[in-house]
């Protein structure tokens, strides 16, 4: 499974952000691969809708699960309707929340 | 048919103190353009005479005919269309109405359909022509609307428009095809860094503009001399009174005229002399 996280820089310790839509990168990890991918938020600009156009990459990268702190009303929609599962980020570093998250110990929100 | 374009940048420095009492005071056209939050009225008191339904066109999708494809997705600027696991989803308030999305459908499964987002109505008071444009609650597609207010209220007089706070679209869509903007400035921090801004936006769209300087102290050194250097004149200044906040808080529009009747007629007939020359 590949999880999707919102987080502030591209590496495995950068803080997960505040904000889905408009968090500066994302990371893309795979659990069988126990591997990071980076992908910077070319949507990050613009002026409405940042937010859907994040939930469609996350639904067109077929992600399991989606790791982050807020999520907006459309983005939710989008999620709801891929039905991708979110989980809330606590505060912490992307590692340690992945960790977290393999622990089971992660609030579902949706 | 000239049109003086009432824009201040910062919100509450007095666009519609301004242009309520200029507009009564000389007869001329008023058109409320700020459309988020129209109150001329409240000071115009027009008695309504006619009302016009404003709509934009937005996709309308037959699900039956939609093969998931995306196209339209992948087309859309504006993040309007979603395609998710159950179908494509529709966000209305981001739409700007390019009907894009039903060009590259191949299918047809998008066809153009029309929602209605606010109003554009037209009353007199005494003589006067007033026209309001009022957004729906909850909308967010501004320009349209002041684009319509615009069209239908355009007749061979002299229009002032009161215009909407900030430089964004909605202010642009004010500015377009207008003759003169008559800037109200506050001598605040707040209020001269937005004035720079709208003095910025006016002269990159060479419109020729004058100031009024409301709530003035009488000392507005840095306001005075940035007016000076871009070459913009002022025409005069509001005192920073109460008796002009009662009236205005009270919303009458005869107490301010008569606190306010020679520098209105001055700067009336500034603008009015500018007119002539540019005839010329």
């Amino acid at each position: 499974m590949r999880i999707m996280i919102s987080v502030s820089d591209k590496k495995t310790d950068a803080m997960v952000s505040e904000n889905f839509g408009r968090s500066p990168y994302f990371a893309f990890y795979s659990e069988i691969q126990n591997h990071y991918d980076f992908l910077k938020n070319s949507s990050i600009n613009h002026e409405h809708g940042a937010g859907i156009s994040i939930a469609q990459l996350a639904a067109d990268e077929k992600v399991g699960a989606i790791i982050c702190k807020k999520l907006g009303p459309k983005a939710l929609r989008i999620i709801q309707e891929s039905q991708i599962p979110v989980y809330e980020s606590p505060a912490g570093t992307l590692e340690e929340v992945v960790d977290a998250f393999k622990k089971g110990i992660l609030t579902r929100l949706v | 048919m000239y049109d003086i374009a009432v824009i201040s940048g910062k919100g509450g420095t007095g666009k519609t103190l301004v242009a309520t009492a200029l507009s009564a005071y000389f007869g001329w056209d008023y058109i409320d353009c700020d459309v988020e939050v129209p109150n001329g009225a409240l000071l115009l008191k027009p008695i309504w005479e006619r009302s016009y339904e404003v709509s934009v066109a937005v996709p309308e999708i037959s699900y039956n005919k939609c093969t998931h494809c995306g196209a339209c997705v992948g087309f859309c600027r504006y993040n309007a269309l979603a395609l998710t696991k159950s179908g494509l989803l529709f966000f209305p308030e981001l739409c700007h109405s390019c009907m894009g999305c039903e060009l590259v459908c191949e299918t047809k499964a998008i066809t153009r359909s029309t929602r209605k987002i606010g109003i554009a109505k037209q009353g007199k008071s005494g003589e006067q022509i007033v026209w309001e444009g009022r957004l729906d609650i909850q909308e967010s597609i501004v320009p349209p609307l002041i684009h319509e207010v615009k069209a239908l209220s355009r007749r061979n007089e002299i229009r002032i428009l009161d215009g909407p706070p900030g430089v964004s679209c909605n202010c642009i869509e004010t500015l377009k095809g207008i003759d003169y903007a008559l800037l109200v400035a506050e001598p605040t921090r707040f209020g001269i860094h937005d004035f720079k801004a709208t003095v910025e936006v006016l002269q990159r769209l060479g419109i020729p503009a004058g100031v009024v300087i409301n709530r003035s102290f009488g000392y507005e050194e840095e306001l005075q001399s940035y007016i000076a250097r871009r070459n913009i004149t002022l025409l005069g200044t509001i005192p920073f009174s109460e008796s002009i906040a009662r009236a205005y808080g009270q919303g009458d529009l005869q107490a301010l005229l008569d606190e306010l009747q020679s520098p209105l007629k001055q700067w009336g007939s500034q603008i009015l002399g500018r007119r002539e020359c540019g005839k010329q």
